[in-house]
């Protein structure tokens, strides 16, 4: 693990205790939290890039949680499932007692619902569900409802897998598997939402989130770039920023290097494709890491070591022909777009005689241009929502090469014995023609009097146990 | 010594009114006694950390009742463990126990008057029958009583800060006192149980805590608990997201449940319990304080507490309550406000009197996020000036009590430190210039 990625880890494990050394935590105020753009996607099972996936954490709740060494713990379920059927099924039984938002309890039918709606074609996190029997229909858009989803009660349902899983309970864990009432407008999690506006979007503190009410009673969230971010928490108008650079007068806070960047080329390259991808490869990637203004650290496969340890060989991307000369680069709009690495491949892909031209799509087109093929060569940034090495080399296969593939790909390391996922890592990079270049965190600022701000597993703020100094709370 | 133990048991004999000891006992005889009701009444008296004065303080008390009319048993030894229950198989009407604290200035007494006639709807036996009423009274301590404490002293020494014990868990909640038996112990909240310690931190018994519940929990584990008037030396705890409080019993270094109240017991010291309730679904409690429990009380405002501290041996200040924006208001015994209230004080802090003076000081950690914090000590008079300060100790003091721990007569202050690297190390703050729990 490099002293970067040590160092990262480290203050992940160590937020939450440093969080609650010193004093009681106090009740009341509003957080003004500012992100790297306001948020627009408010459904978990569409949330993907770090400002979307902040308000997701703030609106909605989890059936599990996990802790930074793994562990999962039960969140809105009574207990870790267990698994039965040779992990072919789980029993999944809620806690007694929970709410959505709008008051209504939150039922069986209301997890399976939101698992099939995971599952659907609208969702960009399918490949999450894809191990429930019936999902690959769902996904299609063939059926509305997951085969393998029984509801047995008011509280209990019974999920059947269409392979055995048995690491599925972390795939419950995972962010976009939140259960939702409806079209994700109500949600369960530690706030709920009373309006939007120019401000940005402001959410109240929910009395019956089953985790306890949140410190703040209000919290609201904002786009902000890093020089209004930095003015706004040196001018009070602001308490937290959550961007990739620090942009507050005190020490911030590293998330978990969780935002992976790989570049992939495009078969359509044809018999230029191998040697644009080596072209790619051969880039000192340390070198590119140090112009991404994130905590960031290169990578040598395509997940980072927490999650993937490095192997000593592997397959050599093929060196042999010629790369294109001229080759367009497409990255997604938006703030958290891998621009600065673009740029810095540009310069050092002309270097070799390859003329890069960088192209940016919107989000959503990127995503499906990306997965249709319709690139020379792409960018494509993941922010990983799960540790579980699976997982998450699931999760870069769907952004690369679509909902099946993610799917395939879940399946196939399902499969693997823990100690063959690096191999298979490099197999399902050689096939996707990708090159994985760095993992990237943020940076969490907040100004003085700010306490707990304390950071989820998967790299997101939990700003349920933020909460504020009085300024009169000093010694006399 | 042996001179002046034999003149004052002939004082509290023949001449009442001669020394500290008698008057006291006269007039807490006069509070507790209705000449116009004779009954028969079983005394229980204790005096923790000054036990020399118990004997002739239980003489005195008995020939002042048996002057107005009352027929006088005396419980001993093993009675005193559970004295309403010897008391009750004595077949007497009432139990008047009674808790004796000498200072170098002032000899305080607290009462209770038990009513332990059976009653045909609460027979059973650790049911307590209604109608128990608080009586006290303190007079200032002559040479005599002072003799006779042994441990009272004119001067406390110098102020330190001592390692007392290490527990796994973490402690959000501390009382300390002397429990049914007289003993003084310290009580222990953690998330799983309530735990008894002897007065060096030893565990001794331990209660975990009925099962949560359903529904949302409580972000911020909180808890209060108080040792006292609960039916003498009884523990009352409550924790946060659970409905009210209960009291146990300690008799015998066992904690065993007696009832559930419709209230939680912040605090308990000389002037008597103090109780409140939890914000609904917060770990913080309602600005609502009242002597006794009150089921339909309300709070007085929307401000929010930490807990409340009771001095042992109150003198103006007999109760002080943190607001959750770490500023400490200062009470009298009737709850009354005294001026100024006093900021920057962290959630370890407690009432004592520390240096014997008779009035005690509030003892506060820091209100400052850290790894380490501090204990002050701050006078409780108006300008609250600090008298100490301690070396920084590891981790974070989120909770404190006071009792005489060391049984030098003089109030003592134990405190939780939170470790950064989990657990809890308790500290003990004594003028005992050993140093040491004897």
């Amino acid at each position: 693990m490099s002293a970067r990625l040590a160092a990262a880890a480290l203050l992940v494990l160590l937020g939450p205790v440093a969080a609650a050394a010193g004093v009681r935590p106090r009740y009341g105020g509003e957080l003004r939290v500012l992100l790297p753009a306001a948020p627009s996607e408010l459904d978990p099972a569409r949330a993907t890039t770090p400002a979307d996936r902040a308000a997701v954490r703030a609106l909605h709740a989890t059936l599990l949680d996990v802790d930074d060494a793994g562990a999962l713990h039960p969140a809105l379920l009574e207990a870790v499932p267990e698994p039965e059927e040779g992990a072919r099924a789980f029993r999944l039984r809620l806690a007694p007692g929970l709410r959505f938002h709008d008051g209504q309890p939150i039922a069986a039918a209301d997890v399976a619902a939101s698992l099939a709606r995971l599952a659907g074609p609208d969702s960009a996190h399918a490949w999450l569900a894809a191990p429930i029997d019936g999902a690959a229909a769902v996904r299609a858009g063939r059926a509305r409802q997951l085969g393998g989803v029984q509801v047995l009660s008011d509280r209990e349902l019974r999920v059947v897998l269409a392979h055995p899983f048995p690491a599925f309970p972390q795939a419950l864990a995972a962010l976009p598997s939140a259960v939702v009432r409806g079209s994700a407008a109500s949600g369960a999690g530690a706030f709920r939402r009373v309006g939007a506006s120019a401000a940005g979007l402001r959410l109240a503190a929910f009395e019956a989130f089953h985790g306890g009410r949140p410190f703040a009673d209000l919290l609201l969230l904002a786009g902000a770039d890093a020089r209004s971010a930095a003015r706004a928490l040196q001018g009070g108008a602001a308490e937290v920023a959550l961007r990739p650079e620090a942009v507050g007068a005190r020490p911030a806070i590293e998330t978990a290097p969780l935002g992976i960047v790989v570049a992939v080329v495009s078969r359509r390259l044809g018999a230029a494709a191998e040697p644009t991808r080596a072209a790619l490869a051969a880039l000192d990637r340390a070198e590119l890491t140090r112009f991404i203004r994130a905590p960031a650290t290169p990578l040598g496969a395509l997940l980072p070591p927490p999650l993937l340890p490095r192997v000593g060989s592997r397959p050599a991307a093929r060196s042999s022909g010629t790369p294109a000369a001229r080759l367009r680069l497409l990255l997604p709009d938006g703030p958290d777009a891998p621009r600065a690495a673009a740029e810095r491949i540009q310069v050092k892909l002309y270097d070799g005689g390859v003329h890069v031209v960088l192209e940016s799509a919107p989000r959503a087109a990127f995503a499906a241009r990306v997965a249709a093929g319709d690139f020379d060569a792409a960018l494509v940034p993941v922010w990983l929502v799960s540790r579980a090495p699976a997982l998450a080399l699931a999760q870069v296969a769907a952004a690369v090469g679509g909902p099946e593939r993610g799917a395939r790909a879940l399946e196939q390391a399902v499969a693997s014995e823990p100690q063959a996922l690096p191999a298979f890592a490099a197999a399902l990079e050689a096939e996707l023609l990708a090159v994985p270049l760095y993992a990237a965190g943020l940076r969490v600022s907040s100004r003085d009097g700010v306490q707990g701000v304390s950071l989820r597993a998967d790299g997101t703020v939990d700003l349920g146990d933020a909460w504020l100094l009085p300024a009169q709370g000093r010694s006399p | 010594m042996l001179l002046l133990l034999a003149a004052l048991l002939a004082a509290t004999a023949g001449e009442p009114e001669a020394g500290a000891l008698a008057r006291a006992a006269e007039d807490l005889a006069s509070r507790a006694a209705d000449p116009a009701d004779p009954v028969k009444l079983a005394l229980a008296v204790v005096a923790p950390g000054t036990d020399g004065v118990r004997e002739p303080l239980e003489t005195a008390l008995a020939g002042a009742l048996a002057r107005r009319g009352q027929s006088v048993v005396l419980l001993r030894g093993p009675q005193l463990g559970d004295p309403e229950g010897a008391a009750r198989a004595l077949g007497v009407d009432l139990l008047l126990r009674v808790r004796a604290s000498l200072t170098a200035s002032t000899l305080a007494l607290a009462g209770e008057v038990v009513p332990t006639r059976p009653n045909f709807f609460l027979q059973r036996g650790p049911i307590r029958a209604a109608g128990s009423r608080l009586v006290t009274c303190s007079v200032p301590a002559d040479d005599a009583a002072r003799a006779l404490g042994g441990g009272a002293r004119a001067g406390a020494g110098a102020l330190a800060l001592v390692p007392l014990a290490d527990l796994a868990e973490r402690v959000l909640a501390l009382a300390a006192g002397p429990t049914e038996g007289g003993a003084v112990r310290i009580v222990a909240v953690t998330p799983a149980a309530v735990t008894l310690l002897d007065a060096r931190g030893a565990l001794l018994a331990s209660y975990p805590l009925p099962p949560a519940p359903p529904g949302p929990r409580v972000r911020d584990a909180a808890a209060v608990a108080a040792i006292g008037d609960f039916g003498g030396g009884r523990v009352g705890y409550a924790v946060a997201g659970r409905p009210g409080g209960e009291i146990l019993s300690a008799a015998g270094d066992r904690l065993e449940e007696v009832a559930s109240i419709a209230a939680a017991p912040l605090a308990c010291g000389g002037a008597g319990p103090l109780f409140g309730a939890f914000a609904p679904g917060r770990g913080v409690l309602a600005d609502l304080l009242t002597p006794f429990v009150d089921p339909g009380a309300r709070p007085a405002s929307t401000r929010e507490l930490f807990g409340a501290a009771a001095a042992p041996r109150p003198g103006r200040a007999a109760y002080a309550v943190l607001g959750s924006d770490f500023t400490v208001r200062l009470l009298g015994p009737t709850l009354d406000r005294l001026a100024p209230d006093v900021p920057g004080v962290g959630a370890g802090f407690a009432l004592a009197d520390l240096d014997g003076d008779g009035e005690p000081e509030l003892v506060a950690s820091s209100a400052l996020p850290g790894r380490t914090d501090r204990v002050r000590v701050l006078g409780t008079g108006p300008q609250a000036a600090t008298v100490y300060e301690s070396a920084p100790v590891d981790g974070a003091l989120l909770a404190a009590a006071a009792g005489d721990l060391t049984g030098d007569g003089l109030d003592d202050v134990v405190l939780a430190a939170l470790l950064p690297a989990g657990g809890t190390r308790l500290w003990l703050l004594t003028a005992d210039p050993r140093g040491v729990v004897r």
